[in-house]
């Protein structure tokens, strides 16, 4: 672009488009609790469940093994993955930090699990009710 | 949040009983401190008896000229009370001083006074924590320490007690009513219904398992300018970092109370004759045992200097 | 776009009245309320009103009232923010008392009358206050709107009703909207994309007064 000759007035020096008071197409979808946000769509036709983070307990480290065998015998889970069985991934372009899988700790309450369960209630508390999923010596080696 | 059975109290009697007899049985009232920390699991009970349903809630004047408050009031209700407002207002002023709208609607009389401490590090079931698991050690102490008690600590723990309301009944010499498990009555004064920490800051009351808080008595008004001065890091919706409850009357004498700086609040009444002589002798005599951390040093000179606007409000 | 008529209100009435709303029939059990024949299951049965309607539900114990309307009756209206209490997105109105439905049991509300951002309007039928939020542009991503718009219905019919607040001055009378009132009594309702001053604004038009 060149800036070769003076500037006139504009549509937004007119206010005609930019500085009006017009109303937002989405305001009264929001102010009605209507809008549909991404977790908040509904199909009766299917079955959900529940998923709930397990966060490190650690800041920093190497997870050598987990134990999620009591927290798969939970009331309601359907599964539980951890970061161990996922291999590590490769960042995307505008990834800073890593992503879910691998056994390194970077963050204290990093996710390094979830627990998949029918409610959320159950989801929620297997993953505490197991205490940490990986105990003992070694099994998380802080840095 | 563990999975727990519910039902509805039929009767104080029976409620105190059955959270006597099972020590994983707890009472719910307006549920936000007990649920807040069910949903964390450092409450864990498997049976929860709602007492909402008790008649509990009435406000009313007594034969001495004090005032009944039942125990499952809630806060906004007791704050708005025609006589809290007008001759015991540092009570008033200390309620709106704490939580939000939304928590003052649902929280209770007796829910406030046993809300626990929010020291981080008991909030995080991650790092040790005598209170919240005895004999861990406190993870507070060496730790970020900012917020938490300068008087009345111990090497076990140095959490703060958050309530505002609680000031407030220490100040005015509230009294706390309860009904035990046998049927037995008592009132305890409030100066010795919180415990300081010592080697077992997992007690934090003085009343026995299943005994039922019925009501806060309250004695007849003593007049006075009535002030809560709560000094935060927001203007709304924080905890104090030092606050002064005070009733100062109209010769320099008074009651003050802080908040903010030990496991319980914190009077004096030795501090309280010093009160004509200013701030720098009644905080003084208040702090006289403190210990502070290297991070909440500040709040020595903090409660003087609060103390000192209190007193200088009420001279008007 | 919403009438200026829906606007032009300062003292009438703010909340919907429930005068409409059906009686629940049915005494409450004052002991157990748990399934009948199910000998202290961790399930119980409760029934309540929400925007008018009886509704009845078998739900876990541990069911906040925020995931019973949210997850159960799909009135996904009212918001999870923090799930502690600490952010306000949850305000629903029981009773006609604004709460934080994160931190009760939906098991405690046999009986109640419950008004969520729902029952207060629909898109084309406004509530004033909604549509003062969208007049002056009270919200960007809209997720702590509803609590933003149930809290605000609340603080008027607080102030009307004499609730004294952190900043009222003279306890004994009675309690005035001001801007400063308004601020203190909306505390307990954040907003991360920090629409704030635009809120006060729609509250203070409802309120008829300038912000």
């Amino acid at each position: 672009m060149q800036f070769d000759t003076p500037a006139t007035t504009n549509p937004i020096d007119n206010l005609k488009v930019v500085g009006q008071p017009i109303h937002r197409i989405d305001g009264q979808l929001k102010t009605t609790g209507r809008a549909m946000y991404a977790y908040e769509w509904h199909d009766p036709n299917m079955r959900y469940a529940y998923g709930y983070p397990v966060g490190s307990a650690i800041a920093k480290g190497r997870i050598t093994s987990m134990d999620v065998s009591a927290a798969k015998r939970s009331p309601g889970v359907l599964a539980v993955v951890t970061t161990l069985d996922i291999g590590e991934r490769k960042k995307g372009k505008f990834n800073t930090a890593k992503l879910f899988g691998g056994d390194e700790v970077q963050h204290y309450h990093q996710a390094i699990a979830v627990v998949v369960a029918e409610t959320f209630e159950q989801a929620r508390r297997s993953r505490a009710g197991q205490g940490r999923l990986c105990r003992g010596k070694g099994c998380i080696r802080p840095r | 949040m563990r999975a727990f059975t519910y039902e509805r109290a039929s009767s104080v009697e029976a409620a105190a009983k059955a959270v006597a007899s099972n020590a994983e049985t707890k009472f719910i009232a307006g549920g936000t401190n007990l649920l807040d920390l069910m949903k964390l699991e450092i409450e864990t009970p498997t049976h929860l008896i709602d007492i909402n349903g008790l008649g509990l809630d009435r406000i009313e004047s007594t034969p001495e000229g004090g005032l009944r408050i039942g125990a499952l009031v809630r806060n906004t209700d007791l704050a708005a009370h025609e006589t809290v407002r007008r001759d015991y207002g540092l009570l008033s002023r200390a309620l709106v001083a704490g939580a939000s709208g939304q928590l003052r609607n649902k929280a209770t009389t007796a829910g406030n006074l046993l809300q626990r401490t929010r020291c981080p590090y008991f909030y995080d079931p991650n790092q040790p924590c005598n209170k919240r698991q005895p004999g861990s050690g406190c993870s507070a102490i060496g730790g970020f320490s900012r917020q938490h008690a300068v008087v009345g600590v111990s090497e076990s723990c140095i959490a703060t007690h958050p309530s505002d309301m609680a000031i407030a009944m220490r100040a005015l010499d509230a009294v706390i009513e309860t009904v035990k498990a046998d049927g037995s009555r008592r009132s305890v004064p409030i100066a010795d219904f919180h415990r300081l920490p010592g080697d077992t800051p997992d007690i934090e009351t003085v009343l026995e398992r299943g005994e039922f808080i019925t009501a806060v008595l309250l004695p007849p008004p003593i007049g006075g300018n009535h002030i809560y001065r709560k000094v935060r890091d927001r203007a709304s919706y924080a905890f104090a970092l030092v606050s002064v409850g005070a009733v100062i009357q109209s010769d320099g004498t008074g009651r003050i109370a802080v908040g903010g700086v030990a496991h319980k609040p914190w009077r004096i009444e030795a501090a309280e004759a010093e009160l004509p002589k200013g701030a720098r002798a009644a905080a003084g005599v208040l702090l006289a045992d403190a210990h502070p951390t290297e991070q909440n040093r500040f709040k020595v000179d903090l409660v003087e200097r609060t103390l000192g606007a209190v007193i200088a409000e009420a001279r008007g | 776009m919403p009438s200026q008529t829906q606007l032009e209100l300062s003292r009438r009435d703010l909340l919907i009245s429930s005068a409409a709303t059906i009686a629940v029939t049915g005494a409450v059990t004052p002991a157990a309320a748990q399934s009948p024949g199910n000998e202290m299951a961790h399930t119980s049965k409760v029934s309540f009103t929400v925007n008018g309607e009886r509704r009845d539900l078998e739900v876990d114990n541990r069911t906040s009232l925020l995931d019973a309307l949210r997850e159960h009756l799909h009135l996904t209206g009212t918001k999870k923010g923090c799930d502690h209490g600490q952010c306000g997105a949850c305000t629903v109105m029981v009773d006609g008392h604004r709460i934080n439905s994160c931190l009760t049991l939906a098991v405690m509300h046999e009986g109640d009358r419950i008004t969520t951002i729902e029952g207060l309007g629909q898109p084309g039928n406004l509530h004033p206050m909604q549509a003062a939020f969208v007049k002056h542009d009270g919200f960007q991503c809209g997720y702590c709107t509803p609590g933003q718009i149930c809290s605000s219905v609340a603080v008027l019919e607080e102030i009307k009703a004499n609730i004294p607040s952190h900043v009222t001055g003279d306890l004994t009378a009675q309690a005035v909207v001001t801007p400063v009132e308004i601020r203190e009594r909306m505390s307990g309702n954040i907003c991360r994309c920090g629409a704030y001053s635009n809120i006060l604004d729609a509250i203070s038009e409802v309120a008829g007064i300038k912000a």
